[in-house]
């Protein structure tokens, strides 16, 4: 058999093994030999430590002795009797809840400044995309020190104004909010997306909407939103995700203080897992973690029908 | 005064002069084709119009109003692009309506304007798609509708057409003239298309280089070409061209070229442009169709042997090198050959179609009902009313408008 009819007729190549051609058999193992790195890489480096860390959250495992089953019993627990994990949950869902809408709105209207023809503007761009090259850990401790009550810039810069900071990491108040404050330092790693999103704006539709009467702020709102949609969401996805696993921060800067308002949900896993040592309380906590997030991507998924536009996409 | 006028256009990108219009005076109501190859800045002009690219001097006035500070809004202009330009997320529906919805105008006019158009246009079925589930001639016709919701004072159209296949594009041509005459906007419409410019225009504007050549109703263009790029953009198959020795004999004027010999009527002479005389050389412009082909033709002006059968179906064409003809063969031909070929291959540039030194290819119209074969040979006339002369140096007519009827 040729490989010319191979390719027009693809119904023999679904007629089971039998009906497969030597091509179609050489290109299958092809296929394989090609993913095979990933595949190893895959299953023995994610899917099976998942499968392990599932077995352990349904046991009692203190890494010294060997893990016993309990059944369902970390689970009852952390729902039932864990002050520590509804505190860890709402400082996460908080955090996210500010961050992540503030960190979108914030890179696109980054992007929108960045694509400017202004002289100089790749200069800016670089300018605004380092802070997400610095390790968190760096900038961590930078922040620190803006952050400081007496000493730091931050406070500088409000007392010049003739505002009176707060004292940021040390105020449980103020805690949360430093730290999305923070977040926004790193806005530029979207930005970046968001130009390229722009470039793809064919400039014919601002003509149209120019023609149409359309203000500045009227193409935005229908030329270059809807046409972003693809990046917005993506944004809101990756956001989510990303802030719901937040660590360094409140690792470095406050260890979760003060009175546990940075105890993030993470960090409270971590605690669990590597200072306690319960290794089956901690994998019930991230099997947790991660139905919440598998949840909000479907979520947000299911939604995105709703608002999201993509190019080709012929769905009415 | 006109309803639009350019007055002493131009328009540069960074030093590149793109369009120089002097002087254009568009009147209300009419169907205005800016025609021109590609790169000769018609997108550029209408776009001058739109108030989407300002000159870098002279005036744009709309009804007397200097607008070179309007928005398009301001101008009330609207534009049709090529590819259409519509908001791919929105519905056909909000697509017509944006503008309108731009404009605060109540919801429920817009809603019956929008169906108006919408049937106007035969696209009440598809309100609620979306322009990528939509044919070519579809969307075309939404962003037709687009443009003609607000009730604009002038219609911009760049190549409206030139995405469609050959079969709408006839169809979506007819439909737009037809939508013309019914809504009587002034239009102005850019194509590359000789042929949609004569089926649309009330009159032409030919460009070239940024420049305005020519403008006339596509008859005038047409019948006079002011020189010989028009001659040549204008009219399928092209104009055929000569290179021509001029020569008196007894107070007659002969125009002598590649196999070709024929004394100039008076009614021409009269028509030569200044003084009356003619330099000693001239290019010869000639429609095919005005050109008649046969075996054996009584006062033939020349003769050739045919290179070329070209059948379209409805008319048929053949190609006549001329100044070429076969061994043994004696006739006017061959007389007026020695007097030519000495001069061919020396006309100076002004885009003449000599395929070679020594030969020119002749179209013409072959009107028997038999095929021509290759190598046969024949002998043409032209027809005397409808000869054009050109200097060879400038390309510009020599000749003064011909007799208008035909
Ligand atoms: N935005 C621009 N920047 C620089 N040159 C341009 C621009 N737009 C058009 N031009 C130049 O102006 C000339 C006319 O272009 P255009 O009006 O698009 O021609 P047409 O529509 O007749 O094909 C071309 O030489 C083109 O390269
Ligand atoms: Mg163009």
């Amino acid at each position: 058999m040729t490989r010319e009819i191979d390719c027009t007729s693809p119904g023999k190549a679904d007629s089971g093994r039998r009906g497969l051609s030597r091509n179609a058999v050489r290109e299958a193992r092809d296929f394989y030999l090609c993913i095979l790195p990933w595949l190893v890489g895959f299953s023995g480096l994610t899917l099976g430590p998942m499968l392990v860390s599932f077995y352990y959250s349904l046991c009692e495992y203190n890494i010294l002795q060997p893990p016993t089953w309990v059944g369902l019993a970390n689970y009852v627990s952390i729902f039932t009797d864990d002050p520590l994990f509804w505190t860890a949950l709402y400082n996460t869902a908080y955090y996210t809840f500010f961050s992540v809408p503030l960190g979108v709105a914030g890179s696109l209207a980054l992007a929108l400044l960045l694509n400017q023809a202004v002289r100089g503007v790749r200069v800016f761009r670089t300018i605004f995309y380092m802070p997400s090259i610095m390790p968190a850990v760096a900038s961590s401790i930078l922040w620190i020190w803006l952050f400081n009550p007496q000493y730091g810039l931050v406070n500088r810069a409000l007392s010049l104004v003739g505002i009176k900071g707060p004292l940021w990491l040390a105020d449980p108040v103020w805690s949360k909010p430093a730290l999305i404050l923070m977040g926004l330092w790193g806005v530029g790693g979207g930005t970046v997306i968001f130009l390229a999103g722009l470039q793809g704006v064919p400039r014919h539709l601002y003509e149209a909407a120019v023609v149409d009467g359309a203000t500045t702020w009227q193409q935005f709102l229908h030329v270059t939103l809807p046409m972003l949609s693809p990046t917005v969401f993506f944004s809101f996805v990756m956001g989510i995700i990303g802030s719901f696993q937040v660590f360094t921060q409140s690792y470095v800067m406050t260890q979760g203080g003060p009175l546990n308002s940075t105890l993030f949900y993470v960090l409270y896993l971590y605690r669990v897992a590597f200072e306690f040592f319960q290794m089956g309380y901690a994998s019930a906590l991230a099997w947790i973690l991660f139905v919440i997030l598998v949840t909000f991507t479907g979520l947000q998924l299911r939604l995105s029908r709703r608002w999201v536009y993509y190019e080709g996409d012929l769905r009415r | 005064m006109g309803d639009l006028v350019l007055s002493r256009v131009m328009k540069k990108f960074n030093d590149n002069v793109a369009v120089e219009i002097d002087d254009l005076e568009i009147r209300k109501g009419e169907f205005i084709v800016l025609l021109g190859p590609s790169g000769c800045g018609k997108t550029t002009t209408l776009r001058l119009i739109a108030g989407l690219e300002s000159p870098t001097r002279g005036e744009i006035i709309l009804d007397g109003k200097v607008v070179n500070a309007l928005s398009p809004k301001e101008r009330n202009v609207a534009m049709v692009f090529q590819d259409y330009a519509l908001y791919p997320h929105m519905r056909v529906y909000d697509n017509i309506a944006l503008n309108l919805r731009v404009d605060r105008v109540p919801k429920d006019e817009i809603d019956r304007r929008v169906h108006e158009v919408a049937r106007l246009l035969n696209i009440e079925h598809l309100l609620s798609r979306r322009p990528r589930a939509m044919s070519g001639g579809q969307q075309q016709r939404v962003a037709l509708g687009r443009a003609i919701v607000r009730n604009p004072r002038l219609f911009l159209m760049d190549e409206p057409l030139s995405n469609l296949d050959a079969k709408l594009r006839l169809t979506m041509r007819s439909e737009i003239k037809k939508l013309h005459t019914r809504l009587g906007t002034t239009t102005i419409y850019v194509t590359h298309d000789q042929e949609e410019a004569m089926v649309l225009a009330d009159r032409i504007v030919i460009l070239a280089d940024g420049r305005v050549l020519q403008i006339g109703s596509p008859e005038d263009v047409y019948e006079n070409p002011r020189n010989v790029f028009v001659a040549r953009f204008i009219g399928s198959p092209e104009m055929n061209l000569a290179d021509c020795r001029v020569e008196s004999a007894d107070g007659d004027a002969w125009l002598l070229g590649e196999g070709l010999r024929l004394k100039l009527p008076a009614d021409v002479m009269t028509r030569v442009a200044g003084r009356g005389d003619l330099p000693a050389r001239v290019v010869l412009g000639v429609r095919p169709r005005n050109v008649k082909v046969g075996r054996e033709l009584e006062d033939a002006d020349g003769a050739g042997e045919v290179t070329f059968f070209e059948r379209l179906g409805e008319v048929n064409y053949v190609h006549v090198e001329t100044g070429k003809t076969g061994a043994g063969m004696d006739g006017p031909g061959g007389a007026s050959d020695g007097g030519v070929r000495d001069t061919a291959g020396d006309g100076a540039g002004a885009g003449v179609g000599a395929d070679r030194p020594g030969t020119t290819v002749l179209v013409a119209r072959w009107d028997e009902d038999r095929e021509a074969r290759a190598g046969e040979q024949v002998e043409f006339r032209l027809d005397r009313a409808h000869i054009h002369l050109f200097d060879p140096a400038s390309g510009m007519s020599l000749l003064t408008c011909g007799p208008r009827s035909r």
